[in-house]
């Protein structure tokens, strides 16, 4: 008895859609970086739910290229997190307005 | 047994998200962001999918949430987020988000009547190689050997940027 790909695919959306509202809602610029892990972790169910229903075996390769290469971002977003901590003393978003943004 | 397997780790990924939306603390949003990466785990493993749960385990719930902790505690953990969300932003972001959300589904209904169900023949996915693991590995080295290369590529850029960056930092202070 297995589960409808739908169901997979609604849940990967409900995941995504709070990844992207923690995005755009939260200040800590290290818990928009996790919001933004949720999102690729999102797409991920997504890629394989939909390999399974088609019998690709593309929906469970693409993940792992997925996670490589959110491995390198998250490496080099902290990066640039703990530069920015130590310019500015803060991690709170809406301080670093340099850019007018 | 699949179905409430379904449906368990679904709520349990779904809570552990919003908690991580809601929670001031960014250990604790931490924890929430792997109990959403386990749920998820187990999901692939409900999907047939054992290398990608694996993968995700310990790639994702290992490896990337210990560098987040790490460079939290590094950085003292302070409650930067004083009211937890940002000012004037609340209700526009969640109208964009619900939109989103809309589209996707009816992308998805869409998909389910239009292209998915197509005449598709139970292909190679478990049996060709004798197993979920060996025919990933069989087709990650074969037909996408290039995209592996060039992440590997990639992988190799990220660390040079974190030497940079990092090296920038003790040279300037």
């Amino acid at each position: 008895m297995t589960v409808p790909m739908e169901y997979y695919l609604g849940l990967s959306t409900i995941l995504f859609g709070l990844g992207a509202l923690g995005v755009l809602v939260r200040r800590n610029i290290i818990v928009v970086l996790m919001c933004i892990e949720l999102m690729l972790n999102a797409v991920n169910l997504a890629f394989v739910a939909l390999g399974r229903n088609l019998q690709l075996l593309d929906g469970q390769v693409i993940p792992v290229f997925v996670m490589a290469v959110a491995a390198a971002e998250a490496a080099v977003a902290l990066a640039l997190v703990i530069c920015l901590f130590r310019l500015k003393g803060t991690l709170d978003a809406d301080e670093v307005s340099g850019m007018r943004g | 047994m699949t179905t409430i397997a379904f449906w368990v780790l679904a709520t349990v990924s779904v809570g552990c998200a919003v908690a991580l939306l809601c929670q001031r603390n960014t250990v604790r949003c931490a924890v929430a962001l792997i109990g959403v990466m386990l749920a998820l785990a187990g999901q692939y493993l409900l999907l047939g999918a054992e290398f990608v749960a694996a993968a995700q385990v310990i790639v994702y719930a290992g490896a990337v949430m210990v560098l987040f902790l790490f460079v939290i505690m590094l950085l003292g953990g302070q409650p930067v987020e004083r009211a937890g969300e940002r000012r004037g932003l609340h209700s526009p972001a969640l109208l964009i988000i619900l939109a989103l959300m809309a589209a996707f589904l009816v992308a998805a209904a869409a998909g389910h009547y239009c292209v998915l169900r197509g005449p598709h023949e139970p292909a190679a996915l478990q049996t060709d190689f004798g197993g979920n693991v060996q025919a990933v590995a069989a087709w990650l080295l074969t037909r996408y050997l290039y995209p592996f290369e060039v992440t590997s590529v990639i992988l190799l850029i990220g660390m040079i940027a974190v030497v940079v960056l990092a090296k920038r930092e003790t040279r300037d202070t």
